[in-house]
């Protein structure tokens, strides 16, 4: 079965309402081209899971898409806080349901298992509990007598990831492994819609099982995207770009300012191609790969 | 400052107690850290606990040998070479007690004691009366959120994990090539209290790190590794080598009297003083070629 589709048809997988989780961690890996025509084509009252996250829960934020994020940290790291995040929830248009890291993993864990809890020592102690007494219970163990923390399902409808590379049948690769907290997202959703650098030969795959990442059973479409990361990084051949998310911090500072940089730096260039035109071309081009 | 890992198998070995608790990697044929277990009978270890997922010869060579009184796993066979005879006879004589458990459950037990959880929960289990079986170890439990039952499946940490790999740097980090990886080597060596490695090569660390990704354990978990080449034999190494058939069917035909048993023992096992000899025992430079070409297999 040919899993390949547009960029426009993989993100129409993801439709208004529905609950999506990100991959990528913080600056490296986000499934960027994706989340750029989901926010292109309007998507409204998504529920974001993030397990660390930065550039792309603030596009899918400030396009309007977004009603509610899930997460263990959503920032820009060294080079600031995500500036559309950070207002809305100040408003309170964007609601927030805040876990450390591990204790979201959990949550995902038990989605991709079928189980109704997974356990974890990770957050005792702490008011993260009480804050989600629907998701996390504080519970004791009757026959050691340990205490630990019974953490729900968090059933995903479409996880969004980005990777190196695919053959038509949607086997995919990171290559080398550096999969980040990915494959808890895949594992947890219903539907997986990847992009890639590459399409390689299936023969390829056949000839190295043991590189292929996600097998094709557990992928839904597969959109090419060369640069799909990008501004964030895809390690070895790309690192982030530095001066977008210093020009996207400094065009947020003044509304004309950040209407101009949206339209046309973001959500104006048509193809993948014109996005990376609009930022620098074959300069950045070259900067990321020298950054890598 | 990086600590150096390395030792002898006599010194690795020695890291097991007499009953001790002991979780041995193994799939059938494949990938069992044989040298080790060859060292603990001839170092004549007593009253151990093998946990294993889906073990194969070395537990019938443990129960040969009488190091055992327990076997805690899914299962005990050498697949198309039969069963384990040994252990079998062990396990119908009253000398071996099995504490059987499905594979998800070996691997939620072992995953519990990784995590310090008191348990991790399955679906796996429910409608077979092996909860019954073992009450301290596998509950019913009710979900916190009211949904349907799960079985809890208790914390086990091995006193010992003993695994077999491709490659390590002195320091311990281990590293397997791309090979089918069962999960008994991610759970294992984290659940255990101590854990011995054995290694095709021990290598320089600039050279794992080539290849980062290829890293299945850190050196901190690792207490001892060793160097041991054609360490997994009789069973196999993929892609370095296969199971020797051979081997298991001379077992097979050995293990069906008491007197070829112990002459099976002696020969290969207890006489043999270190690796070199092992291997020159069971046929040497052209049995060693012949399972790089994967004939057997």
């Amino acid at each position: 079965m040919d899993k390949r589709r547009s960029l426009v048809e993989a993100a129409s997988l993801v439709e208004d309402g529905a609950t999506v989780a990100i991959g990528g961690l913080s600056m490296n890996g986000a499934p960027m081209a994706l989340v750029r025509e989901i926010v292109r084509r309007r998507a409204r009252d998504l529920t974001v899971v993030a397990i660390v996250a930065g550039m792309p829960v603030d596009w899918l934020v400030a396009g309007g898409c977004v009603s509610k994020v899930v997460s263990g940290l959503i920032s820009f790291e060294g080079l600031g806080l995500a500036p559309h995040f950070r207002a809305a929830v100040q408003r309170g248009e964007v609601e927030v349901e805040e876990y450390s890291e591990h204790t979201l993993i959990c949550r995902l864990q038990a989605a991709a298992y079928g189980l109704p809890f997974m356990p974890t020592k990770a957050g005792l102690g702490t008011d993260m509990i009480s804050m989600h007494p629907d998701t996390t219970r504080h519970e004791q163990d009757p026959s050691t007598g340990e205490h630990y923390i019974a953490c729900t399902p968090l059933p995903v409808d479409v996880a969004l990831v980005h990777a190196h590379s695919a053959d038509s049948q949607g086997n995919i690769r990171v290559d080398p492994k550096l999969i980040w907290m990915d494959n808890e997202i895949v594992n947890a959703a219903t539907t997986t819609v990847a992009s890639v650098e590459e399409v390689l030969p299936h023969r390829d795959f056949v000839a190295e099982p043991h590189r292929t990442t996600y097998p094709r059973f557990m992928v839904d479409a597969v959109a090419v995207a060369p640069y799909g990361a990008y501004p964030t990084a895809n390690f070895p051949r790309y690192s982030y770009h530095a001066q977008f998310f210093a020009d996207y911090v400094q065009a947020t500072r003044d509304p004309s300012a950040w209407a101009e940089f949206w339209q046309t730096r973001v959500v104006g260039p048509a193809e993948q191609g014109d996005l990376l035109d609009a930022n620098g071309g074959p300069n950045t081009l070259i900067d990321i790969a020298r950054e890598a | 400052m990086i600590q150096d890992k390395r030792a002898s198998l006599a010194e690795a070995a020695s890291l097991v107690q007499d009953g001790d608790v002991v979780a041995l990697q193994n799939m059938a044929t494949q990938l069992a850290p044989m040298a080790v277990v060859r060292e603990l009978i001839r170092q004549g270890r007593l009253n151990l606990g093998i946990v294993g997922l889906l073990a194969g010869i070395p537990v019938d060579w443990m129960a040969a040998a009488g190091v055992m009184d327990r076997f805690i796993g899914g299962a005990v066979t050498m697949e198309q070479f039969g069963l384990c005879n040994r252990y079998r006879k062990g396990v119908e004589a009253g000398a071996i007690r099995v504490e059987e458990l499905s594979e998800t459950a070996v691997n939620a037990r072992l995953g519990a004691g990784a995590r310090n959880l008191p348990f991790l929960p399955t679906r796996g289990l429910i409608g077979t009366e092996l909860i019954g079986m073992d009450p301290d170890n596998l509950r019913l439990i009710e979900d916190p959120f009211g949904g349907r039952p799960v079985v809890a499946c208790r914390a086990l940490v091995p006193d010992v994990a003993i695994v077999h790999a491709h490659r390590a740097d002195r320091a311990g980090n281990v590293q397997l090539e791309p090979t089918a990886e069962w999960p008994d080597l991610g759970i294992m060596p984290k659940a255990a209290n101590r854990v011995i490695v054995t290694v095709e090569e021990i290598v320089e660390t600039e050279v794992l790190r080539r290849r980062p990704d290829r890293t299945v354990l850190p050196g901190f978990v690792v207490d001892a590794v060793v160097e041991v080449p054609f360490g997994a034999h009789p069973t196999s190494c993929f892609p370095f080598y296969g199971y020797d058939s051979a081997m298991h069917l001379a077992w097979v035909a050995a293990a069906r009297d008491d007197v070829t048993t112990e002459q099976f023992l002696d020969r290969y096992i207890r006489e043999p003083a270190d690796q070199a000899e092992y291997l020159r025992a069971v046929g040497g430079a052209t049995t060693m070629l012949a399972l790089e070409r994967m004939e057997h297999a």
